[in-house]
């Protein structure tokens, strides 16, 4: 890739523009449903799917904007390196968020369609306590 | 071309104030600790940009490194809260919550 042709280039960074323009926006779309989703537990909804998504359509621009110009394997591995790393630490987060969130109550019951963990709790404690629930 | 790249940093910098005016709105804690989260991800995405649009790979380390970063400081909070509401309600002998 040393010597790309000109229209080659000029066509990788459209591309790598219009990844970018989506990327961006589906930043902006997470943004909205943080601020209008009711609850934590659909906030954290978008906070994770199109946020990750976002930021990987934004690696792959830069990719597809650096790599014709600077030929090295150390760009293309560090973006590859941070899009693993974003999902797979991404997930683990809103998960134990989540579960604080339910352990400590603060999510909102009234807006869950189906609670499943509640009957689980309650069959591991023997049908006794809801005390975890509480506050 | 130039529109667009200003397109894209317009679009960037509404996600982060959205996320901003969750963070000073969000009723508990946890709601904090995810819009500080999603704040994290559009530098990410900023600092990127940059990157892309000046063809410049020497900021693609700070990437890596604000990528583990929001990672470790969503889950130290929730662990914070964690341990806070056990001491609230039910006294140090639960405290080996068990996950």
């Amino acid at each position: 890739m040393e010597h790309v042709s000109e229209p080659l280039v000029t066509v990788l960074d459209w591309l790598a523009a219009v990844c970018l323009l989506l990327g961006a926006a589906l930043s902006l779309v997470a943004g909205v449903g943080l601020v209008r989703f009711p609850d934590l537990l659909s906030r954290m909804h978008t906070a994770a799917k199109p946020q990750v998504l976002g930021l990987l359509l934004v690696l792959v621009g830069i990719g597809l904007r650096i790599a014709p110009h600077d030929t090295g394997v150390f760009n293309v591995g560090t973006l590859i390196l941070v899009g693993l790393f974003q999902v797979m630490t991404v997930p683990v987060a809103g998960h134990i968020a989540a579960r604080v969130a339910y352990r400590t109550g603060r999510i909102r019951e009234d807006l869950l369609a189906r609670d499943e963990l509640a009957d689980r709790i309650a069959e591991r404690r023997g049908g006794g306590a809801e005390g975890s629930r509480g506050a | 071309m130039t529109a667009l790249w200003i397109a894209i940093s317009v679009l960037l910098g509404l996600a982060a104030l959205l996320s901003t005016a969750r963070l000073m709105l969000g009723p508990s804690i946890l709601d904090r600790a995810l819009s500080v989260d999603v704040l994290v991800a559009s530098a990410l995405t900023g600092i990127g940009a940059y990157a892309a649009f000046n063809r410049d790979p020497t900021v693609l380390p700070i990437l890596l490194v604000l990528s583990l970063i929001g990672f470790v400081s969503s889950v130290s909070v929730s662990k914070f809260v964690v341990r806070r509401h056990l001491d609230e309600a039910e006294g140090a002998e639960e405290r080996g919550w068990n996950t």
